[in-house]
């Protein structure tokens, strides 16, 4: 995509005042990086770049930079799924963010294939739990990561201890990974971020296929439809083992 | 004192320094990524033609300060159903540990954690039987990576001479040079010579390379006073900040921890681990927090590094080892912010 | 949850089983299935007292994080018992938990654990033999599975203490 493209929507878009700030990439302190760039004047777009080291899921900032007026996005086609999830959510209002689209060209890493037997599966993760420092930059990047408190920092009840260690770490994926559920866009920042390499998409990719599965849903599709996991319809898979 | 050891006759010489040491040092993985641990645990593959040592300066991901600060440490424990037996507070064992391939700014960051774990009336008993008889030896780092800025909060080479001994790459060998009493006596081995002027003239160049690293344009400006309470930049670099805790729990020199009680099956362990500034429980009271804004938590962090500990221990807090630099997901990287609070004149 | 994390382990303090015996956490909508419990109890049903109960105001209650916990601490089974479709107390919490525990228990494989580990359908106050077969069919099962050797087992090791552990094992 054109460079040019992008930075004339955003112009326009500061413009006419229809936002107060885009969210865009602009180069960062090495050739091979970019940093997250906040544009509030039209004559600050041409810092803007689009290249391959725009990775970061520019969502993560839309609800607090929404608090001061309208805001813009750059986003890919799963950096936009955030921001529908967002609106369902009700932390986004939808007439206070644009998005501006680019084609998600990204090079993901492959992905390591989960073991076959369960045993094999759990010592999986057990061995990349083992290497969490519990930096929670999973958590601060992704955007579904919208509560006030997550349930690691409570004291009471305590779910984990801040503890080294898989056990803890476990506990703490997990349940970020299953608060995902119907929220995920699969924009692997929680991978991408991770500085001892936790495969951590993976969890939350395994849970989207199973919502998918069992409710037909897919996260971030619609703006109007409700969270998956707040609804249902009474004729929803049952457990049904004795009968009705 | 300095002496010559040949690449064949390096591993040998290691192997018999762990004999006496609990060594520790920076490893090649068997997928080749480098790592800072403890050497005795590789696994026996690793081991046998030669300790696969990474010294050169691939940046291992967790700094030596892991062990001197683990991750979480347990501060003591009691059995509940016995509550007349006295706690039990378990101490780092009697054996000295070595700290092998030690880059100069990771040396510095243990000088930094020695000021805040043992000067003065607070010594911490857990890090002192750490630090107790540790060996530290370094290492000279042959290329400057992108993120490295050593140089420009301190003198690298004068960090190196700061410790026992120094191993410095020439090529087709490794000169060891002895600073310390202990320094020589792990030079006392029959594995090593006196070096050539040859070799002493390579060692030379290749301190002399380290202490060229081009210095940024913060260097030599930064006085006590130069980061200001109400500076606009704290709210500009917090705007992208994520509010991940990489940057600390990756820095050599951070030091702050938590402390927390948990039982399990009726035994109660008080343990301390990792803490960081960038997140708002840091030191949060019943009925306070001091750092309600991302803002003030990105002033914290530096504000410790640079104007803090300075003033305290009259030591910079920050070694330029580029760990946060290179790892922070948004690229929010502190030479800049540094460069945009120093004084441009 | 602590609270009766505290009462799990007095109880198993005393017990102490010799043989080894798996241990379900049930948890229990107090409406139907908990009153069914009851009336399994004072019916004098048998069935196996591998379970410990913890009693939730609705199965809608039920966070799919006590079941993680459950397992963190080394319980070998879980159980959530509700009221059935239709009748719930709260008109439709059961329907709300009924989407979580469905997708929980699908996402369990994927982590390793045996789907038969967590077990979750309905019981009413008057289905008092339902429940003790219900228990009785999960504890075969979970003796047939064997020891649930936890969370952070990586090459053989157990990093990290359980909670639900060793006394009886």
């Amino acid at each position: 995509m054109d460079i040019q493209e992008i930075r004339n929507k955003a112009k326009r878009l500061l413009e006419s005042g229809e936002v107060k700030v885009v969210v865009g990439y602009e180069r960062g302190s090495t050739e091979s990086k970019s940093t997250p760039a906040f544009i509030e004047s039209p004559d600050d777009v041409d810092r803007l770049i689009w290249d391959a080291t725009c990775v970061n899921n520019l969502a993560a900032y839309a609800i607090q930079e929404a608090k001061n007026g309208g805001v813009a996005i750059i986003a890919r086609d799963c950096d936009a799924r955030s921001i529908v999830m967002l609106v369902q959510e009700h932390q986004l209002d939808k007439d206070a963010v644009r998005v501006i689209e680019v084609p998600d060209e990204t090079q993901w890493a492959d992905d390591p294939a989960l073991p076959e037997s369960l045993e094999e599966r759990r010592a999986f993760w057990a061995k990349e739990f083992e290497k969490c420092t519990r930096c929670y930059a999973c958590r601060q990047a992704c955007p579904g990561c919208f509560c006030n408190t997550c349930f690691i920092d409570r004291i009471v009840p305590r779910w984990a201890a801040k503890r080294a260690g898989a056990s803890d770490a476990w506990m703490f994926h997990v349940t970020r990974a299953m608060h995902q559920a119907g929220r995920c866009g699969d924009c692997r920042e929680c991978s991408r971020v991770c500085p001892v390499g936790i495969p951590v998409h993976l969890l939350a990719r395994e849970i989207e296929t199973f919502v998918g599965e069992l409710f037909d849903y897919k996260a971030g599709m619609d703006m109007d439809a409700d969270p998956v996991l707040g609804t249902f319809t009474p004729e929803d898979p049952d457990p049904n083992e004795h009968g009705g | 004192m300095d002496k010559i050891v040949t690449k064949d006759n390096m591993a040998a010489w290691l192997r018999s320094l762990r004999e006496k040491y609990e060594m520790i040092g920076p490893v090649k993985r068997p997928d080749g990524a480098p790592e800072f641990r403890d050497i005795d645990m590789m696994p026996p593959g690793i081991i046998p033609g030669g300790i696969e040592v990474a010294l050169d300066n691939a940046a291992w991901l967790m700094p030596p300060k892991d062990y001197l600060l683990p991750p979480t440490e347990t501060l003591f424990t009691y059995d509940e159903k016995d509550q007349a037996e006295p706690l039990k507070v378990p101490l780092a064992g009697d054996k000295p540990r070595l700290l092998l391939g030690l880059r100069a700014c990771d040396a510095r960051a243990i000088r930094v954690l020695d000021h805040v774990y043992l000067d003065g009336a607070f010594a911490d008993p857990y890090y002192a039987a750490r630090r107790k008889g540790m060996v530290m030896v370094g290492n000279v780092c042959d290329e400057a990576r992108w993120s490295c800025f050593c140089t420009s909060v301190g003198e690298p080479v004068e960090w190196l001479k700061d410790l026992d001994a120094v191993i410095t790459d020439i090529g087709a060998g490794f000169v060891v040079t002895a600073n310390t009493p202990v320094g020589e006596s792990l030079l006392d081995s029959s594995y090593l010579s006196d070096p050539s002027d040859q070799q002493m003239n390579l060692k030379v160049a290749a301190w002399d390379k380290l202490a060229a690293i081009p210095k940024r344009p913060f260097a030599d400006k930064l006085a006590k006073d130069f980061l200001a309470w109400d500076d606009p930049i704290w709210e500009k670099y917090a705007r992208k900040c994520l509010g991940c805790g990489i940057c600390s729990y990756l820095c050599p020199s951070c030091s702050c921890f938590d402390i927390q009680d948990e039982r399990v099956a009726g035994q109660i362990e008080r343990f301390r681990c990792r803490d960081t500034c960038q997140t708002c429980y840091f030191t949060l009271m019943p009925s306070h927090n001091p750092r309600p804004e991302k803002k003030m938590r990105m002033r914290q962090r530096l504000s410790h590094k640079f104007k803090y500990q300075p003033e305290q221990f009259d030591i910079i807090g920050c070694t330029g080892c580029g760990r946060c630099v290179e790892l922070c997901p948004v690229n929010l990287d502190i030479r800049q912010a540094l460069a945009e609070v120093t004084p441009n004149e | 949850m602590s609270e009766e994390t505290t009462t799990i382990e007095q109880q198993t303090e005393e017990q102490k089983p010799k043989v080894w015996k798996p241990r379900i956490l049930g948890i229990l909508c107090n409406w139907c299935s908990y009153a069914g419990a009851d009336l399994a109890g004072s019916s004098r049903l048998q069935y196996p007292p591998n379970v410990r109960i913890i009693r939730v105001p609705c199965s809608g209650r039920v966070n799919p994080q006590y079941i993680f916990k459950a397992f963190q601490r080394g319980f070998e089974g879980v159980l959530v018992l509700g009221c059935h479709p239709g009748d719930c107390h709260y008109a439709k919490g059961n329907y709300y938990a009924r989407r979580r525990l469905m997708l929980l228990k699908k996402f369990l494989p994927s982590l390793g654990i045996e789907p038969e580990r967590f077990h979750f359908e309905w019981v009413s106050a008057s289905e008092g033999i339902i429940f003790a077969e219900v228990i009785a069919k999960m504890t075969k099962k979970l003796e047939d599975l064997g020891p649930f050797s936890g969370v952070s087992v990586v090459q053989g090791v157990t990093q990290i203490n359980t909670d639900a552990e060793d006394e009886h094992r």
